[in-house]
């Protein structure tokens, strides 16, 4: 009598557990499943009957499926914390929790957890740090005489926020101020700070004639706000009259000059220690001229930091931005990450600004069509 | 029970309607709850809320379970936890009048048990309907 009592007992938390529980073979044939589980899998069941779990899990979870298969011999855990999305009818999908042990051979217990609430939140706070981040990634001031394309990839996987910026700023003199940055980290506290470093910065550039004093400014503020030290910039002020492209860096990449067909130069001669470092050595400017149509990109590492990748990066970017040169700046830096990234996931954010001088109106070189096309 | 000023106590076409019959939720609302032993499939009849007010011979059979442990049970908390989803316990909280099938699986006795359930309830009425068929 106690025996049966005590087993009555056991089938009833086993059928009120609020946790899905099934127990299958190795094959996936469900030999035991409690209210819970069937409850949670019916949106996918249709008219199927839940017999052969691995039917339903191939279209769902197909890792795990395999991960049970393929290793009859290992007992215990076989999947954890995995994220099952279960669509539904409905307007929201329901999201599972999945774990698969290997109990005895033969006997594998599937343990399925909703945890819908959790991932809709989830999802709505990455949402809202995408959107944040989106909005104050960068800003194009309308310059008629300058084309200018900017292009941004976020990171592949889950850091799909970080700390990138650019910027395209209206100066006195008709000059162009030019800015790609980089606050260290991949989360909504970099993008603060990203963002609080990009005003500062935009704000004091029309009052600085010469790249190296806005430098200068950009070390206290990354100083001052919370997370921006050791943020890495570049910034170039551009004379379109002239093509003269003084520049300064701060721990960042070389911005590149794409001469046409010819060539491409890494400005190198304006480098200086990361923002905020508490450097007090004074922070040195450079220059370097655009003749008509040349470009001038910048960039942050991500466009050369991929996985697994050994050759010279810096090599490749220059002949790969020669190859794409002929191209509107705004496609110029689309084409520029896809030719970099050759179909591998970004490692890293990426940002990448180009402009281009106009070749001159009175010029008599024959000029290709689309070459000096505006970006937008 | 509200809305019914009587209850027939024999089949109004003179026959025992099957699970899919057109007529059946109406013949249900006709009905005293008697009756409804003989039908050839389970049907579980409860209150506008979910608690089981009557739970037929064919239905304990298949569940296991004795009926005097369901009655005045919620349905879908206590009884049949399997079906507290959108598929099947929203259906009659958002709808005042239901009459649909739908293929589900049940967990009697712990095993995949495929059956065909229909959804019925009609505005008005203090019962709802669930009807169990297997597949």
């Amino acid at each position: 009598m106690n025996i049966d009592r005590e087993r009555q007992e056991l089938l009833e938390l086993f059928y009120q557990c609020p946790v899905g529980l099934l127990e299958i073979d190795d094959r996936g044939l469900v030999r035991k499943v409690n209210p819970a589980a069937a409850r949670m899998l019916a949106p996918v069941l249709g008219s199927r009957d839940l017999g052969d779990l691995f039917d339903v899990l191939r279209g769902l979870a197909p890792d795990v499926v395999a991960r049970i298969e393929k290793n009859p011999e290992v007992l215990g855990p076989l999947a954890g914390g995995r994220r099952v999305l279960i669509p539904s009818s409905r307007a929201d999908d329901y999201c599972l929790d999945l774990t698969a042990v290997r109990v005895q051979p033969d006997r594998v217990m599937i343990v399925l957890t909703d945890v819908t609430a959790e991932h809709r939140l989830a999802e709505r706070e990455h949402r809202i740090a995408l959107e944040l981040q989106r909005s104050m990634l960068g800003r194009i001031d309308p310059i008629a005489s300058v084309p200018v394309g900017v292009a941004y990839r976020a990171a592949d996987g889950d850091q799909q926020v970080g700390g990138d910026w650019y910027d395209v700023i209206a100066l006195p003199d008709d000059r162009v101020g030019l800015i790609v940055g980089d606050v260290a980290g991949h989360d909504l506290r970099a993008t603060a700070a990203m963002g609080q470093l990009r005003s500062s910065v935009r704000a004091v550039a029309p009052f600085c004639a010469d790249p190296a004093e806005l430098v200068g400014h950009a070390d206290r503020f990354a100083a001052e706000i919370d997370g921006a030290a050791f943020a890495s910039m570049a910034y170039v002020i551009f004379d379109p009259r002239d093509g003269v492209a003084a520049y300064a860096c701060a721990g960042h990449p070389s911005p590149l000059v794409v001469r046409g067909y010819r060539s491409a130069d890494f400005l190198e001669d304006g480098p200086g220690p990361l923002l905020g470092e508490g450097t007090t050595a004074p922070r040195h400017s450079a220059r370097a001229e655009l003749a008509p149509g040349d470009a001038l990109v910048l960039y942050t590492d991500g466009l050369y930091e991929r996985r697994g990748q050994s050759a010279d990066p810096r090599s490749r970017l220059r002949d790969l931005a020669v190859q794409a040169h002929h191209l509107p700046a705004a496609a110029f830096a689309d084409q520029l990450i896809r030719d970099m990234l050759a179909g591998e996931p970004a490692a890293d954010e990426i940002c990448v600004l180009v402009i281009r001088r106009e070749p001159a109106a009175e010029a008599a070189v024959p000029q290709r069509p689309g070459a000096a096309a505006p970006a937008s | 029970m509200s809305g019914r000023t009587q209850s027939l106590t024999s089949w109004p076409r003179g026959i025992v309607p099957a699970f899919a019959d057109a007529d059946l939720l109406a013949e249900l609302e006709a009905v005293t709850l008697q009756l409804i032993e003989g039908l050839d499939f389970g049907l579980i009849v409860m209150d506008r809320s979910g608690e089981v007010i009557a739970y037929n011979a064919v239905e304990s059979r298949r569940s296991g379970l004795d009926r005097h442990r369901v009655l005045g049970r919620n349905f879908f908390v206590d009884v049949g936890p399997c079906t507290n989803n959108y598929l099947v316990a929203e259906r009659f909280h958002e709808s005042e009048d239901l009459d649909e099938e739908l293929d589900y699986v049940f967990t009697f006795r712990m095993a995949p048990t495929p059956v065909r359930l229909r959804l019925m309830a009609r505005s008005g009425s203090g019962r709802q309907y669930l009807a169990v068929r297997g597949r």
